[in-house]
């Protein structure tokens, strides 16, 4: 029997949450409650060159959500919808208590799920309050050349909860940044979070809302020149 | 403009506007492809005079504005832009809060509607007027020129391409001299951008 770490985690059928599971389970952290979110949208398939990259950076991009679960023998609750304030899905988080459950898509919680005895902890591909919004890992690389990941206590607001912790990347050296950068920077942030127990240290720094950018989604022009800035020689 | 890869300015973008969602990376021939289109949609409006923007601003207050204020209330988009614009350019020590406040606005619908409320609430469906599009643009141009602030420069180019879906409406010298600043603008950050990071 393993010991309970103290948090669940909800899953989306996307990359992200593949990468989530995937590095979770080769760092043997098992959460104590899965919730599937799975909207049977049919699975993108993907070219040998993504497939090898996603490899190299931790996970099988090519693997279904679902059946990592199920090769592993996960005991999950899967729901027919991908909505975070679905009432379904808060009914079970009610009955299934954790202090933490990692939220891997997006949209902003409302007052109902907010309002439950429960922290969602949130995985931004930005270091706020610097890079909060859309898109934040694309600005930064422009900026800066690299980018970063801030794990947070989702609150009301866009991206201001209080922060856990926080890691920056170098930008990679491949052009896939929306199907394996974005999700292996922010599985990573996770595992460290875990294993490192931060949430249960409870060592969260507040934000100030006022401060720092909010950034909306990247115009394919900036786009371009982001990832063409990863895959050019220095 | 035929074999372009660069889409994002085609079709009626005020009836279908752009949501710029997951776009596809194709490779560095889209950033030719993308000041192509531009250099395209400018030489549609070649044919009208060339302001400068001062003078720009000069006519646009003794004409268009003097008339709307006398009729219209502080609600009218236009003149809302047009203060923000002569605030800006005259460096003038204002609270610039209703600049980001406009550029979520636009982000959020890809539209700027004709009149709002107090708090920014549209109050009006009218959203064709050409001229609020160019105002926040040329806003845009002067933020990012001042701030190097992305957010600015990402904002141009959307509302860029909404003004090109729109180049035919554009009837005079005026808004087509304004088109010509936002858009040579844009694509000057642009090629700054590319010589540096790519």
């Amino acid at each position: 029997m393993l010991d309970k770490l103290g948090f669940g985690i909800i899953l989306t059928p996307d990359n992200r949450s593949k990468a989530y599971i995937q590095k979770l389970l080769s760092s043997h952290i098992f959460p104590d409650v899965i919730v599937f979110m799975n909207n049977n949208i049919p699975e993108k398939t993907y070219s040998d060159e993504i497939i090898e990259i996603s490899r190299k950076n931790g996970f099988d991009i090519s693997k279904s959500v679902k059946n990592v679960l199920n090769e592993n023998n996960f005991t999950y609750t899967e729901f027919d919808f991908v909505d975070i304030n679905h009432p379904e899905l808060i009914n079970f988080i009610k009955k299934n208590r954790e202090e933490y459950y990692i939220f891997t898509g997006g949209g902003i919680l409302k007052n109902e799920i907010l309002n439950l005895d429960v922290k969602f902890v949130h995985l931004h591909p930005g270091l706020v309050p610097k890079y909060r919004g859309s898109t934040c890992f694309y600005y930064s690389i422009v900026n800066e050349g690299s980018a970063g990941v801030t794990a947070f206590i989702m609150d009301k607001g866009l991206d201001t909860g209080d922060i856990v912790y926080q890691k920056i990347f170098e930008k990679p050296r491949h052009k896939f940044l929306d199907e394996i950068y974005d999700p292996y920077i922010r599985s990573e942030t996770l595992v460290d979070v875990i294993s490192q127990n931060l949430l249960n240290k409870q060592n969260f720094k507040k934000q100030n809302s006022r401060e720092g950018e909010t950034y909306f989604i990247i115009h394919p022009v900036l786009k371009h020149i982001a990832i063409l800035s990863c895959i050019t020689n220095d | 403009m035929v074999n372009s890869s660069y889409t994002y300015s085609d079709g009626n973008l005020l009836k279908n506007p752009q949501k710029y969602q997951m776009t596809p990376f194709l490779d560095k021939n889209f950033l030719d492809d993308y000041q192509r289109t531009r250099i395209n949609y400018l030489e549609k409006i070649s044919k009208f005079e060339k302001i400068e923007l001062e003078k720009i601003i000069h006519n646009i207050n003794q004409k268009d504005m003097q008339d709307d204020r006398s009729n219209k209330f502080d609600s009218v988009t236009s003149i809302m832009l047009f203060d923000v614009l002569t605030a800006l350019i005259n460096d003038e020590n204002n609270n610039f809060d209703i600049i980001d406040k406009f550029i979520k606005k636009f982000e959020t619908k890809k539209l700027i509607f004709s009149k709002y409320n107090d708090n920014l609430q549209p109050i009006s469906n009218e959203c064709s007027e050409i001229r609020n599009y160019l105002l926040l643009a040329t806003i845009c141009v002067f933020k990012f020129k001042n701030s190097k602030n992305l957010k600015y420069l990402n904002t141009l180019l959307k509302i860029n391409d909404t003004i090109c879906s729109q180049i035919n409406s554009i009837d005079n010298s005026i808004d087509a001299s304004l088109c010509n600043i936002v858009i040579t603008n844009e694509q000057n950050f642009i090629t700054d951008l590319i010589q540096k990071k790519c």
